[in-house]
């Protein structure tokens, strides 16, 4: 193709020109390589914190426990379903009565006469007050049908791991459920006023399906759902309402992810600032290569009218001058992408990407995206070409001199 | 001999701050092959426009423009110029990043001279316009003038055109060298057969021509 050899030469023989538009380039692109990087590297170092830190989604009951309540256990299972749940907590209460044994009230032997004596605190696995506020002194928690007791209950009692109780549903006979004691637990404070129940010592925690069988009716008192990507959190509440929670009105959802927005926010400012770097460097890129053709062009108009004149074909023309911008440029975009390797090394440092165990570099597609937006900048800036090379009138290279 | 160019009725003109500036009315004009033409007339009279005309770098108002009994519209103006004429300028324009070599090479490639050993024929014409091996392959701006407006006619000559055509090919030359390019013109009309139309101020020049055609009232006059 001779405006091929034609535009090699020119490149050649333009040398300034040509050097300019590379080193212009060169910077440009590593500016725009700097910002993928920073970029991407800020984004892959969030989703590891996120996934380090963790997070978590609470729903809880607001109404009455008396009124119906949206938080049932089953619907609280089809919740947990969700793909983003990677651990959840169901916790559950019941008031019940004790049987064949005696709860503690203001005096052991004078039981304040209220319609339940005790409180029944039920999870689908360690209750949260037993794990957090309470001391396993002797056993643990078992599958179904268990009772993990106060000390002083099971010393004024006499009960022992292995022992049965019965709990009741109330005192007009509701059904009693037999609970295996499989634990003992001891709590440093205990909080005494009003009805027998609210008593410390008189807390029992058993499974779910013993407060269903006392009547709880598959009511919990919250769930809490722990997610794999604190990033997920925003779907998989938007997700429960419709999976789970159709009638939401006395639940309340919370996003218990504080922690990981901190972290997210900062590195989300740190996203848009090498965003923004990319975006002004391409912008500049344009604008610079625009101007620069239109000033050689203005120095290469008898040179554009003699080809016309011979009977070169304007696109012809046009693709001659499109290759002279477009070659230098893939050459700064080249070197850009080299010199960016070091830019990739202190970005890295600067989030402390090795700690966390970041790769911090350029990939496939981020060179491929920067050399896309290479051709695209010399293709919008050779539209300036083909605009004054289609309008250009050879015979102005004659009338001008006469 | 029947006429290679024409020019039949050609009006043209031009409005300058709201004013109609008249350059040619109904212009007739016939130009044979073998033959060096000169165009004069006072600045401004309309000799560059006549040649524009002629080269289908600009388009009459009125008028037509024949190429061998076939109006040039029909031919196509790209066409026209690409096989049928060759210009030569007063400032030579030369592509400056090509050799001489590589610039009658370029105007070969143009106008897609069929010609198989094209570096044979350009290194004939370049010899013919007294350029040394040497000189060929030298950058261009290295060339004195009269070198480059010869490299500029043995590139017109390249296309195979059948009509040269040259705006004041001799303007920026010395007496010795503009008298080498007249006869070249000379010799590329007699010899090879060309229709040679060139626009001149000199009146050397014009003494030597066949045909020598003044620009007067609008219209050309032998």
């Amino acid at each position: 193709m001779p405006f091929l050899k034609r535009a090699l030469r020119a490149i050649v023989y333009y040398k300034k020109n040509t050097l300019l538009l590379f080193l212009i380039f060169t910077i440009l692109f590593s500016l725009v390589l700097s910002g993928l990087c920073i970029r991407n590297a800020s984004q892959e170092a969030t989703r590891r914190t996120g996934l380090a830190i963790g997070g978590s989604v609470l729903v809880q009951s607001m109404g009455d426990s008396a009124q119906a309540s949206a938080l049932t256990l089953e619907s609280a299972q089809k919740a947990a379903n969700h793909p983003a749940v990677r651990d959840y907590a169901f916790v559950g209460q019941v008031l019940a009565c004790a049987a064949d044994f005696r709860g503690m009230g203001p005096a052991f032997e004078d039981i304040t006469a209220g319609d339940y004596d005790l409180t029944l605190k039920g999870s689908n696995g360690l209750h949260p007050e037993l794990r957090d506020d309470c001391r396993l002194i002797e056993g643990g928690i078992g599958e179904t049908g268990y009772a993990v007791v106060n000390q002083w209950l099971a010393d004024a009692n006499g009960l022992s791991i292995g022992d049965t109780i019965t709990v009741a549903a109330n005192r007009a006979g509701g059904s009693p459920v037999e609970l295996a004691v499989t634990g003992v637990y001891y709590r440093n404070t205990g909080y005494h006023y009003g009805e027998t129940e609210q008593y410390a010592e008189n807390m029992i925690f058993t499974d779910l399906g013993t407060l269903e069988k006392l009547g709880g009716g598959g009511l919990l008192q919250w769930a809490e759902y722990t997610v794999t990507d604190p990033a997920d959190i925003p779907g998989f509440m938007a997700d429960m309402e419709g999976m789970a929670f159709p009638e939401r009105e006395d639940l309340g959802f919370i996003a218990l992810d504080g922690d990981y927005r901190k972290v997210a926010m900062s590195m989300e400012t740190l996203v848009n600032v090498a965003t923004l770097i990319f975006a002004a460097a391409i912008v500049l890129g344009v604008v610079l290569l625009s101007a620069m053709v239109m000033l050689s062009l203005s120095s290469r108009e008898y040179e554009i009218g003699v080809l016309l004149s011979m009977g070169e074909g304007r696109w012809k023309v046009i693709a001659q001058l499109a290759v002279e911008t477009l070659l230098p440029v893939l050459l700064g975009v080249t070197a850009g992408v080299l010199a960016s390797g070091q830019t990739a090394a202190v970005a890295g440092d600067l989030l402390g990407a090795s700690q966390k165990g970041v790769e911090v570099g350029i990939g496939g597609p981020a060179i491929g995206l920067v050399y896309l937006c290479g051709v695209a900048t010399a293709l919008l800036a050779s539209c300036v070409t083909a605009y004054k090379v289609l309008r250009f009138q050879p015979k102005k290279l004659l009338m001008s001199i006469e | 001999m029947e006429p290679i160019l024409e020019f039949k009725d050609i009006t043209y003109y031009y409005v300058s701050g709201g004013k109609r500036i008249d350059i040619l009315e109904d212009a007739d004009c016939s130009f044979e092959p073998g033959k060096l033409y000169t165009i004069v007339g006072p600045s401004g009279s309309g000799k560059t426009t006549t040649l524009t005309l002629a080269g289908a770098l600009e388009s009459p108002r009125g008028g037509h423009v024949y190429y061998r009994g076939k109006d040039i519209r029909e031919i196509g103006y790209t066409e026209y110029r690409n096989r049928n004429i060759a210009i030569v300028f007063q400032a030579y324009n030369l592509l400056p990043y090509l050799t001489p070599l590589q610039n009658v090479l370029a105007a070969m490639d143009i106008t897609k001279n069929p010609i198989e050993d094209k570096k044979r024929r350009a290194q004939e014409l370049l010899a013919r316009m007294g350029l040394t091996p040497d000189q060929m392959r030298r950058n261009i701006n290295k060339l004195s003038g009269g070198e480059q407006q010869r490299v500029a006619i043995a590139r017109a000559l390249a296309t195979d055109a059948d009509i040269l055509l040259a705006d004041e090919p001799t303007g920026n030359l010395d007496a010795d060298t503009a008298q080498g390019i007249v006869e070249v013109f000379q010799e590329l009309a007699h010899q090879d057969g060309k229709c040679v139309i060139a626009v001149t101020h000199s009146q050397e020049f014009s003494s030597q021509a066949d045909v020598v055609l003044r620009l007067q009232e609008h219209r050309l006059a032998g």
